[in-house]
C-alpha cells in the first residue's frame, strides 16, 4: 500500500468559525498528527482559492487522503468531494470534521473549550480517513418523465415549463379540477390583474397540453425507486363523469336535488352534487360529489334508496321519488304505513334534533300517486327463456316476483287464498293498511307482468317443476297460531288473533261482547285489540307478560291503542279460561315479575305465586304468536327445530336445487320490510341459479357508509309528525287512523335531510344527460408511472380563525377571512361582485386585521408574508367600489417587493386609516349609540398610546396560510422533511430552496412556506429547470456506499436477507457452500444487514467497522496499536 | 423639547432584576388592548415595556404599581413575554435601589410583613387563634395534610369564616390535618411581585425549613396565591412539598363519594376565578364542578369567565393598595352579578373576597348580594 | 481541581439526529462542547460493537438516537435500531455499567432545540455520576500514546 499522506484543511468561515475557534492553533494540532503532510487554515475553504489549496496539494505534494474541518457535511461534503475528484483523488478518501454547526456556532460563549472539540473533531477525522478506501461510482440512466403533485400556480408553472421543454409530466390533483387556490383570488397585488384572467389560459395550456398527462380526482398512494427512477402507484378517484364525453351543459346539475356548500366559493353560495367544481375549470367537465352511502339506505333491509327519494320530494319531484323507491321493491304506499323503518333509527338528523320522518315521506309520494292517478304501467318484455314460479303472495313472495319480472324472466305467484297480498292483506286491519293502497302496490306488480293465480294452492313441487318452472321460490308466510296450552282455550269465544284478522279483513260480519281481552304484546295483538274497538267492543284490554320496555309492537301504534282507551295490562299472564254453561265469562291471570335474560336478551318474566286474579270477559283473542304450517306446505321440505324452513343462511336455497325459500316460513313472524329483503334476496339467488353462475361468489358488497357528516348548516327543526284521524271518527270504523302529509309539509321535511352521502343516486342526472357522460358505476383506478423526478407543489390551507373566539369569526356574519371576501369581490362570485353584507346592505365601515393567526407564538409564529399585501389590496377595492371607511389594524406593514411600496401609498392616498396595533377583541357588545348594530374592534393605537374602539359593518380577517393538514402524511410519502411550523424543508434555505433531501424530490410554492404569487411561480421554474437539468444530464450517480459482503467468512446464515428492507441481500450457492451477495442497484445503505452480521462479513462501504471505530478512538483520544 | 437617548443602565438593572423577557416585546399593544386596567382608565402596558427596553423607565411614576399581575396579557401575548416578569423587575429596582417611591400603604404592608410575617401586623403567635375552639390538632410529622389557610383568614375576623369552614368540613369527614406552629409566615407571593425579593426569600426560606422540619408531605392552601409560590417558586428554593387548593382537594373527595351533600341551597350562584387559580394555574374546573354538586345550587356565569375572567384587582400586592371608586373591577363584576340574577358570589381566593366583600358593602348590595368562599357554602351543605 | 466534564458519544442518523444538531447549530441554540457526533446513514446502522468501543474507550455517555418511526430515510431503521438497543441495554449491563449511561431518544430535523436539552440534560446527569469506571484506562492508553 501507497504511504498514506492527509492534507488537513481547517476553515474560519469568516468569523463564523474563527470567531469561536482557534482555526490557526487547530491547523497548527492537525499538523502534529500522525500521517498527517500538511494542515492549513484558510478564510474560507469553500472558495474556489480555497479549493486549489487541496487541489494544488493533492497534485504537487502528492496528497492522498484529505479531511476539510468547516461547516456541515450536509452542505459542502460535496463540493470538497468533487474538488478532490477533480484533481484524480477519489472522492471517498474524503473526511470531513464539522467545526460550525456542532462547534463553533452551539459552543460559542465558550471557546476554549470549543478549540479543543473542534481539534479532537480534527482529530477523529484524520484517524478515520487513514482507513478510507476509493469506491466506485456508478451511473444510472434517468428517466425523463416528470411528476408533478398539485394543480395550483406552483404545479401549473412547473408542468408547463417541463413539458414546453418536450418532456413527458403527469399532473396529479386531488380536486376536480386544477387551479389551486390562485384561481379564487379576485385580482392579484400589487398591479390588481385579476387571477382569473391570467391563469386561465394557463389552466388550459395545461389540460390541453401534449405532453401533460392531468389526472384530477387523484392522489398518489405509493412511491418506490430512487432519483431518475421513481415508480409512483396513483389513485384515480371516480369523477362519475367521462370527461371526454361531457359536454359542460350542466343539465345534470339542474335536475340534481342534493344543495351542499361551494367550497370554491368558500362555503358562501350553494352548488349541486353534480357540478362544475369552477366556472373555468380544466378539465371542462362536471363532477359528481360522492361521499358514500348514506347511513338510511344501509339500514334499510330492502336497500331503499331513502336520501334520494327524500331528495327528490325536497325538489317537489314526486313521482320521480316514487320511481326512485320502486327501484328497490314495489310497496311504497304498504311500507309507507307499516314499516318498522330501521332507517329513521340509523338517520345522523337524529344525531342533531330528531331523525327525517323517513317512512312518512314514502308514504306521502305514495299517496302523492294515488290521488293524481297513475299511468298504465308499460309491461316488461320476458327476454329469459326460464320461467319462476313463487309460492305465496305475500310481501317475500311479491317482492321477489318484481325483481324477477324486471331481470326479464316470466314469473307466475300461487296463492291458495282468494286475493293476493297475504298477511298484507288479510292480517293488517285497513285502518292501518287501506286495501286500496295495498292493491295499488299489487296492481303495479301484476302490470308489468307478473302473473298472480289466487286459490291456487301447492302441493307438491316436482309438479311445479313438471309445469316448466325452472325455479320455485316459497314464501308462504307462518300462518299458524300458535297455543297457549291453558284449560279452557277451546272455548267458544275465545278465538286466535290471525283467524280474527283474517276474518275481518275479509268482511266477516263478527259479532263481540262488550268485554275484550287480547293476549300477547306484537303487532298483531294491538291490531286485533284496536279492530275490537272498532267493531263495537266496549272495553278492551291488552295483557302482556312483560313490560312496555319489551313490548314488540310498533311504539306509536301502542300509544295510538292508548289513546282510543284500550287499556294494557302488564307483567300478567293467563292461566285458565272460566266459562259458565259453556260460555266463557271469565279469565284468570297470575302477575309476573321479570327475572334473569333470556335467550333473546329480554329478560324472562317469572309467576309471581300466590297473585293470581280474575277478569270477567265475553271474548278472548290469542295473539301470542305466528307458526309455519306445515299441512299447507309441500311434503319434500326440511325444517328447522323452530318449526321453519331450513334453507341455506347467505343463498335461501333450500336441500333442493333450484328451491328457494324465504320470508315468514324461513324466519318466523318478521317485519314485512324483513321479508321484502328475503324476497329480492331470493330473486338474486334464482337469477344466479338459472344463469348457471356460482350463488354465492362476490355476492355481499358492503356499501361504504359516508363518514363525518357536516351538520355544521343544520338549524334546529322539529319532525314533521303525520297528522292522525280524530278520536271521535275512529270508533265503528275502519278509516284510516295515520294521514298523509300535505305537499307543502312534505317538501319542508325532506328539506330537513342532511344529504349526507351529497350525491344521492337518485340518477336523475342520467336520465336528462344527452352525452350518456354519467357513470355512477365508476370506482377507484389505479395507475402506475415511472418518472426520473417529481415536483411537490401541494400548497397551503388557509388558518382557521374560528380559533381565536375573540376575533368572532363564524359567531357574527360579517367578519370574513381573506378568501371569503376574495370570492365576495370576485365579479364572478355569490354577489357579482357586490361587496355587501349579509343582509345585502353596503357596508359603511370595514376593518381589516392583519396577522391573524400569524407572528403569534399561540397559533404560527411566522409571518404569512401575503397578508400585508392583499390587506392594501382589499382596502383599495373596498375605496374604489364603496364608500365605506376602511381601517387597516396592523402590527408591522411589510411591504417588500416589487411595487409595493408604492402600492401602500397608493392605498394611503385613498384615505385609508391605518392603526398600528394588533387587535384584541370583536365583539357586538357595544357602549353608547354609535356603536349600536356594529361590531366593535378594540385595540390600543400604539402610535397615539391609546386604546381605541372602532365600529364597522365588516372585518376582514388576515388569516394566516398554514401548511395542509396532511401535510406530514405527504412528506412521509415523498419521504422529506418537515420544518416545526408544518411546511416541507428544504435543502437548503438559501442555496437549494426548491431541493430536498430525498434528490430527485422538488418542492415548490406554498407547501415549502407562505409566499406570494410571483415567488411561488419563480419557484416553480425553479423546480421544472431542477428537473430538465437532472433530464439534460440524462444519468446519475448511484449511491457507492452500499453494503458489500466478504464472501470468505460469510456463512450464509440469511440474516441479511431477513432484516433487509428493499431485498438487496439473496443467499446464493458459489462453489458448493452458501453465501449471501448483495444486489447494489436495490441496496440503499442503510446497513441493517452489517449489524446482524455475526461474522462480521456483511460491511457497509465508507461506513465500516474500521473506520467507525477508529473514528470513536479519535474522538476519545484512545490509540489503539 | 427633551432629548431622550437609550439609557443602557436603566435598562440593565431592570434585566438584573429578571427583566430579560422585555427583550422580546414587539410593540404590539394586544396586552394594553386586553388589560382590564383600560376599561376602567389608562394604563398602557406596551409602554412600559418599550420604556424599559429603552432605559427610559418613569420609576417615579404610579404606573411602576399599577398592574395587578392578572395575567390577561400574558396569557394572549404573540411573543410570549412575561410581562409580570418585567414589571415585577421595575418594581424591584425601585424597591431594593430605592428610585423611586414604594406607595405608602404598600411600605406599611411590606415592613409589616417583613417584621411580624403577615401583612397586618398582627402578632405571630395569634395566627392561629382564629382555631381555637374548634379543637384542630398541631401537625406533627406523620400527619397527612398540613392546612396552610394564609394569612387574611388566620386574622382578619370576617375572612376567618373561610379557614373554620375548611376546619369544620376536615373535622366532620375526619381527615388527618393539622396547623403549623405560628411561627409560619406569610408565602410571600404578592410581597415578591411587588418588588421586594428579599422579604419574599426570608419568608420563603423560614417556611420552607419550617415546614421541613415537620417533614410535611402535602400543602392543602386557601389562597391561590400561596398556591402558586408554593407550587410554582418554592421548589427552586428547596421547597419539597405537594401543595393542593382546597377547591382541587373538595372536588377529589366528591370523586372518591367522601364529601357527599345532605342539604339543598335554593340559590343561583356566580363563580369568579381568581386570576391565580384559573390564568396562572389552570384550574377551572374543579370550583365548578363543587359548586355543581351542591343540591339545589344552579351555578350561573359571568360574561367574562374562566380565561377571559375579569381580575378582582387585588394581585400583585394591589390588594394592599388603595384604589379609588369608579376604578375596582370589583364593583364591575357586583354589577354584572346583579344584572346576571345571582344571589350568591362564590369565590376561592381571600383577597377576592376582601375585594367583593367592600364592593357589596359600598355599593349598598349586601342585602341582596352575599359574598362567599365555595369552603363556606360546602360547609352548610354537608 | 477542574469540574469533571463528561465525554460523550453521540451516534447519529445523517437525516434526522445529525441534521437537527446542525438547526441547534444554525439557530445558535448553546449547549456544552461535551458531545460529539458520529454521523451514521441510519439509527438502524449503529453495530453494537461501535457503543462498546466507545464505552471501552472511556466514553462517559453514549446516546444512540435516529429519526422517530414514521420519518426514516430507510423505512423502518428505528424499529431495527430498538431491536439492537435491546441487545445493547443488557450487554452494557454486564459491562458492570451504570444503565443511565446509555440513552436512546428519537430527534427529527427540526428538533434543534431538543437535540440542545438532551446533551444539556445527559451533561449534568453524567456529571452527577461521575466519570466511567472505564475512564482511568482511557487516560492510561492515552499518555501511552502521548510516550
Amino acid at each position: 500500500m501507497e504511504e498514506v499522506k492527509i492534507g488537513v484543511y481547517v476553515c474560519w468561515c469568516g468569523l463564523n468559525i474563527a470567531g469561536t475557534v482557534d482555526s490557526e492553533e487547530v491547523a497548527r494540532y492537525a499538523g502534529t498528527l500522525p500521517h498527517v503532510a500538511v494542515a492549513r487554515d484558510y478564510k474560507y475553504m469553500c472558495s474556489d482559492p480555497g479549493q486549489d489549496l487541496i487541489k494544488n496539494d493533492i497534485k504537487r505534494l502528492g496528497i492522498n487522503r484529505v479531511v476539510v474541518a468547516s461547516c456541515s457535511p450536509r452542505l459542502h461534503e460535496p463540493t470538497f468531494r468533487k474538488a478532490c475528484r477533480d484533481a484524480g483523488l477519489n472522492p471517498y478518501l474524503y473526511e470531513h470534521a464539522n467545526i460550525r454547526e456542532h462547534c463553533s456556532w452551539p459552543h460559542a460563549t465558550d471557546k476554549n473549550r470549543a478549540t479543543e472539540k473542534a481539534k479532537d473533531l480534527v482529530r477523529a477525522a484524520v484517524r478515520r480517513v487513514y482507513y478510507q478506501e476509493p469506491l466506485e461510482i456508478k451511473e444510472v440512466p434517468v428517466n425523463p418523465n416528470v411528476l408533478v403533485v398539485g394543480g395550483g400556480i406552483a404545479g401549473i408553472q412547473a408542468a408547463l415549463d417541463i413539458a414546453d421543454g418536450e418532456k413527458k409530466v403527469y399532473m396529479v390533483e386531488r380536486d376536480a379540477s386544477i387551479g389551486g387556490h390562485m384561481i379564487q383570488l379576485d385580482r392579484t397585488f400589487p398591479t390588481l390583474d385579476c387571477s382569473e384572467c391570467i391563469l386561465t389560459p394557463k389552466m388550459t395550456d395545461t389540460g390541453h397540453h401534449p405532453n401533460i398527462e392531468l389526472m384530477t380526482n387523484s392522489e398518489v398512494e405509493e412511491v418506490s425507486g430512487y432519483i431518475g427512477n421513481f415508480n409512483v402507484r396513483i389513485r384515480k378517484k371516480p369523477r362519475y363523469v367521462d370527461v371526454d364525453k361531457c359536454n359542460s351543459c350542466g343539465e345534470c346539475a339542474k335536475v340534481c336535488p342534493v344543495e351542499v356548500p361551494d367550497e370554491f366559493e368558500m362555503g358562501l353560495s350553494m352548488r349541486k352534487a353534480a357540478y362544475l367544481p369552477l366556472p373555468q375549470a380544466v378539465p371542462a367537465a362536471f363532477a359528481i360529489d360522492k361521499r358514500g352511502t348514506a347511513p338510511c339506505r344501509i339500514a334499510c333491509p330492502a336497500g331503499v334508496n331513502a336520501q334520494g327519494y327524500i331528495a327528490l320530494i325536497s325538489q317537489g319531484k314526486f313521482k320521480e321519488a316514487l320511481e326512485l323507491v320502486r327501484r328497490a321493491m314495489p310497496f311504497a304506499g304498504v311500507l309507507g304505513r307499516v314499516c318498522t323503518h330501521p332507517c329513521e333509527l340509523e338517520c345522523e338528523r337524529g344525531k342533531f334534533d330528531e331523525p327525517v320522518s323517513i317512512r312518512a315521506l314514502k308514504r306521502f309520494i305514495a299517496d302523492y300517486e294515488l290521488k293524481t292517478e297513475r299511468e298504465k304501467v308499460v309491461p316488461i318484455e320476458t327476454t329469459k327463456d326460464s320461467k319462476v314460479a313463487v309460492i305465496g303472495s305475500g310481501p317475500a313472495g311479491l317482492a321477489c316476483a318484481y325483481d324477477l319480472i324486471r331481470e326479464g324472466y316470466a314469473v307466475t305467484v300461487f296463492e291458495s287464498l282468494p286475493r293476493a297480498g297475504g298477511l298484507l292483506r288479510y292480517g293488517i286491519p285497513e285502518y292501518r293498511l287501506p286495501k286500496e293502497v295495498l292493491d295499488n302496490d299489487i296492481s303495479y306488480i301484476q302490470e308489468l307482468g307478473v302473473e298472480i293465480k289466487t286459490k291456487s294452492p301447492v302441493e307438491d313441487l316436482a309438479e311445479v317443476f313438471n309445469q316448466g318452472y325452472a325455479a320455485i321460490f316459497i314464501a308462504s308466510g307462518a300462518q299458524g297460531s300458535q297455543k297457549m296450552g291453558i284449560p279452557g282455550e277451546e272455548t267458544s269465544g275465545v278465538i286466535h288473533a290471525l283467524d280474527f284478522l283474517r276474518m275481518v279483513n275479509a268482511g266477516v260480519d263478527i259479532k263481540l261482547g262488550n268485554k275484550v281481552v287480547v293476549v300477547g304484546g306484537g303487532n298483531a295483538a294491538i291490531d286485533a285489540a284496536r279492530a275490537s274497538l272498532r267493531l263495537g267492543a266496549r272495553e278492551v284490554t291488552v295483557v302482556y307478560r312483560r313490560s312496555r320496555d319489551e313490548m314488540p309492537a310498533i311504539s306509536s301504534e301502542v300509544e295510538e291503542a292508548e289513546h282510543e282507551g284500550i287499556k294494557i295490562h302488564f307483567l300478567a299472564t293467563p292461566t285458565k279460561i272460566l266459562s259458565r254453561d259453556g260460555q266463557l265469562s271469565a279469565i284468570e291471570c297470575i302477575t309476573m315479575k321479570l327475572g334473569e335474560p333470556d335467550a333473546s336478551g329480554r329478560r324472562r318474566p317469572v309467576a309471581v305465586k300466590g297473585t293470581e286474579f280474575t277478569m270477567n270477559v265475553d271474548n278472548v283473542i290469542i295473539a301470542i304468536g305466528q307458526t309455519v304450517d306445515k299441512t299447507a306446505l309441500p311434503k319434500e321440505l326440511n325444517y328447522t327445530s323452530w318449526g321453519t324452513l331450513e334453507v341455506d343462511p347467505v343463498t335461501l336455497q333450500t336441500h333442493i336445487a333450484g328451491v328457494f325459500a324465504g320470508g315468514d316460513v324461513v324466519s318466523g313472524p318478521a317485519d314485512v320490510v324483513v321479508a321484502v329483503a328475503a324476497g329480492k334476496e331470493a330473486a338474486i339467488s334464482i337469477d344466479r341459479y338459472l344463469r348457471g353462475v356460482s350463488l354465492t361468489e362476490e355476492r355481499q358488497v358492503t356499501p361504504k357508509r359516508v363518514e363525518n357528516v357536516s351538520k355544521e348548516r343544520a338549524q334546529l327543526k322539529a319532525r314533521a309528525s303525520t297528522p292522525l284521524l280524530k278520536l271521535d271518527e275512529r270508533k265503528g270504523s275502519f278509516a284510516e287512523v295515520e294521514l298523509s302529509f300535505d305537499e307543502k309539509t312534505a317538501i319542508e321535511e325532506a328539506k330537513r335531510c342532511l344529504n349526507c352521502g351529497v350525491c344521492s343516486e337518485c340518477l336523475e342526472c342520467v336520465k336528462v344527460c344527452e352525452q350518456g357522460a354519467i357513470n355512477h358505476e365508476m370506482q377507484d383506478e389505479f395507475v402506475e408511472v415511472e418518472v426520473g423526478s417529481m415536483i411537490l407543489a401541494t400548497g397551503y390551507q388557509q388558518f382557521d380563525p374560528s380559533v381565536i373566539p375573540q376575533y368572532g369569526y363564524k359567531k357574527f356574519d360579517n367578519v370574513l377571512t381573506g378568501l371569503e371576501f376574495e370570492r365576495i369581490t370576485c365579479a364572478g362570485g355569490p354577489t357579482q361582485g357586490r361587496i355587501q353584507l349579509k343582509d345585502g346592505r353596503e357596508p359603511e365601515s370595514v376593518a381589516i386585521v392583519h396577522c391573524v393567526g400569524s407572528r403569534d407564538q399561540n397559533y404560527h409564529e411566522y409571518c404569512s408574508r401575503v397578508c400585508c399585501m392583499y390587506g392594501l389590496k382589499y382596502a383599495e377595492l373596498i375605496k374604489e367600489f364603496t364608500k365605506a371607511e376602511v381601517y387597516e389594524f396592523y402590527i408591522d406593514m411589510r411591504c417588500f417587493g416589487e411595487a409595493f411600496e408604492e402600492f401602500y401609498k397608493r392605498v394611503s392616498e385613498m384615505g385609508v386609516n391605518f392603526i398600528r396595533g394588533k387587535v384584541a377583541n370583536i365583539t357586538d357588545r357595544v357602549m353608547g349609540e354609535e356603536e349600536r348594530g356594529k361590531l366593535i374592534v378594540t385595540a390600543e393605537d400604539t402610535l397615539l398610546g391609546k386604546m381605541i374602539r372602532v365600529p364597522v359593518d365588516m372585518v376582514i380577517l388576515c388569516a394566516a396560510l398554514e401548511a395542509r393538514s396532511d401535510a406530514a402524511d405527504v412528506a412521509s410519502l415523498f419521504t422529506i422533511g418537515q420544518r416545526g411550523d408544518g411546511f416541507f424543508l428544504e435543502t437548503h434555505p438559501k442555496l437549494a430552496p426548491v431541493n430536498t433531501p430525498t434528490d430527485g424530490v422538488f418542492i415548490a410554492g406554498c407547501c415549502e412556506a407562505p409566499r406570494d404569487v410571483p415567488d411561488t411561480v419563480a419557484q416553480a421554474s425553479a423546480a421544472a429547470s431542477k428537473a430538465l437539468s437532472l433530464i439534460s444530464r440524462g444519468k446519475v450517480t448511484t449511491e457507492a456506499a452500499v453494503s458489500y459482503v466478504d464472501e470468505s467468512i460469510c456463512h450464509g446464515c440469511g440474516r441479511c436477507e431477513e432484516i433487509c428492507t428493499f431485498h438487496a441481500p439473496s443467499i446464493i450457492r458459489t462453489d458448493g457452500r452458501l453465501v449471501s451477495s448483495i444486489n447494489e442497484a436495490l441496496c440503499k445503505g442503510c446497513g441493517a444487514c452489517a449489524v446482524v452480521c455475526p461474522t462480521g462479513a456483511a460491511q457497509i462501504k465508507h461506513f465500516n467497522m474500521q473506520e467507525i471505530e477508529g473514528l470513536v478512538d479519535g474522538l476519545l483520544e484512545v490509540h489503539r496499536g | 423639547m427633551k432629548t431622550i437617548s437609550p439609557y443602557k443602565e436603566a435598562t440593565d438593572v431592570i434585566l438584573e432584576a429578571g427583566g430579560e423577557p422585555l427583550k422580546l416585546c414587539y410593540q404590539c399593544g394586544l396586552c394594553t388592548a386586553v388589560c382590564p386596567w383600560n376599561v376602567v382608565r389608562s394604563f398602557l402596558v406596551r409602554r412600559i415595556m418599550h420604556e424599559a427596553q429603552l432605559g427610559v423607565t418613569d420609576f417615579d411614576s404610579e404606573d411602576v404599581w399599577t398592574c395587578a399581575t392578572c395575567r390577561a396579557c400574558v396569557q394572549r401575548c404573540p411573543r410570549g413575554v412575561e410581562i409580570i416578569d418585567v414589571v415585577r423587575a421595575v418594581r424591584r429596582v425601585v424597591a431594593s435601589l430605592g428610585i423611586g417611591v414604594v406607595p405608602d400603604a404598600l411600605r406599611i404592608s411590606a415592613k409589616n410583613i417583613a417584621g411580624v410575617g403577615n401583612p397586618f401586623g398582627e402578632a405571630p403567635e395569634k395566627r392561629n387563634d382564629w382555631a381555637k375552639d374548634l379543637g384542630v390538632k398541631e401537625f406533627v410529622p406523620g400527619t397527612e395534610i398540613l392546612y396552610f389557610p394564609c394569612c387574611v383568614p388566620s386574622y382578619d375576623p370576617d375572612v376567618k369564616t373561610v379557614a373554620r369552614s375548611v376546619a369544620t368540613i376536615f373535622n366532620k369527614l375526619g381527615v388527618d390535618y393539622g396547623l403549623i406552629s405560628t411561627e409560619a409566615r406569610c408565602c410571600g407571593e404578592s410581597i415578591r411581585k411587588a418588588g421586594h425579593e428579599d422579604t419574599f426569600q426570608n419568608l420563603a426560606h423560614n417556611n420552607i425549613n419550617l415546614f421541613a422540619n415537620n417533614d410535611v408531605k402535602t400543602v392543602v392552601v386557601s389562597s391561590p396565591h400561596c398556591y402558586h409560590t408554593f407550587r410554582n417558586e418554592y421548589p427552586e428554593l428547596g421547597g419539597k412539598f405537594e401543595v393542593i387548593h382546597i377547591t382541587q382537594y373538595l372536588a377529589s373527595l366528591i370523586d372518591e363519594g367522601k364529601l357527599k351533600f345532605s342539604k339543598t341551597m335554593n340559590k343561583k350562584v356566580i363563580y369568579s376565578d381568581p386570576c391565580y387559580l384559573g390564568r396562572h394555574n389552570n384550574v377551572y374546573d374543579e370550583p365548578r364542578k363543587i359548586l355543581q354538586s351542591i343540591p339545589g345550587l344552579e351555578l350561573i356565569e359571568f360574561p367574562d369567565a374562566r380565561e377571559n375572567a375579569l381580575c378582582c384587582g387585588g394581585g400583585g400586592g394591589r390588594i394592599w393598595m388603595d384604589t379609588p371608586k369608579g376604578e375596582r373591577f370589583s364593583d364591575i363584576r357586583v354589577e354584572q352579578a346583579v344584572e346576571k340574577g345571582a344571589d350568591i358570589i362564590a369565590l376561592a381566593c381571600p383577597y377576592c373576597f376582601l375585594n367583593y366583600r367592600d364592593s357589596v358593602l359600598s355599593m349598598g348590595k349586601a342585602e341582596t348580594m352575599q359574598v362567599r368562599d365555595i369552603a363556606e357554602l360546602v360547609a352548610e351543605a354537608v | 481541581m477542574a469540574e469533571f466534564e463528561p465525554k460523550i458519544i453521540v451516534f447519529a442518523c445523517n437525516w434526522c439526529t445529525y441534521a437537527a444538531a446542525d438547526l441547534a447549530g444554525t439557530s445558535r441554540v448553546q449547549y456544552p462542547p461535551n458531545a460529539y457526533i458520529v454521523r451514521m446513514m441510519c439509527s438502524g446502522m449503529i453495530n453494537p460493537s461501535y457503543v462498546l468501543r466507545a464505552f471501552e474507550d472511556g466514553a462517559d455517555g453514549v446516546i444512540v438516537s435516529g429519526c422517530h418511526y414514521t420519518d426514516c430515510h430507510y423505512i423502518d431503521g428505528p424499529v431495527k435500531c430498538d431491536a439492537m438497543f435491546a441487545k445493547l441495554k443488557r450487554l452494557v449491563h454486564i459491562l458492570g455499567l451504570e444503565d443511565e449511561r446509555l440513552k436512546r431518544e428519537m430527534i427529527s430535523t427540526s428538533e434543534g432545540t431538543v437535540f440542545a436539552r438532551v446533551v444539556r440534560e445527559f451533561v449534568s446527569e453524567l456529571k452527577r455520576l461521575g466519570p466511567s469506571p472505564f475512564s482511568s484506562l482511557r487516560n492510561s492508553r492515552k499518555e501511552k500514546a502521548v510516550a
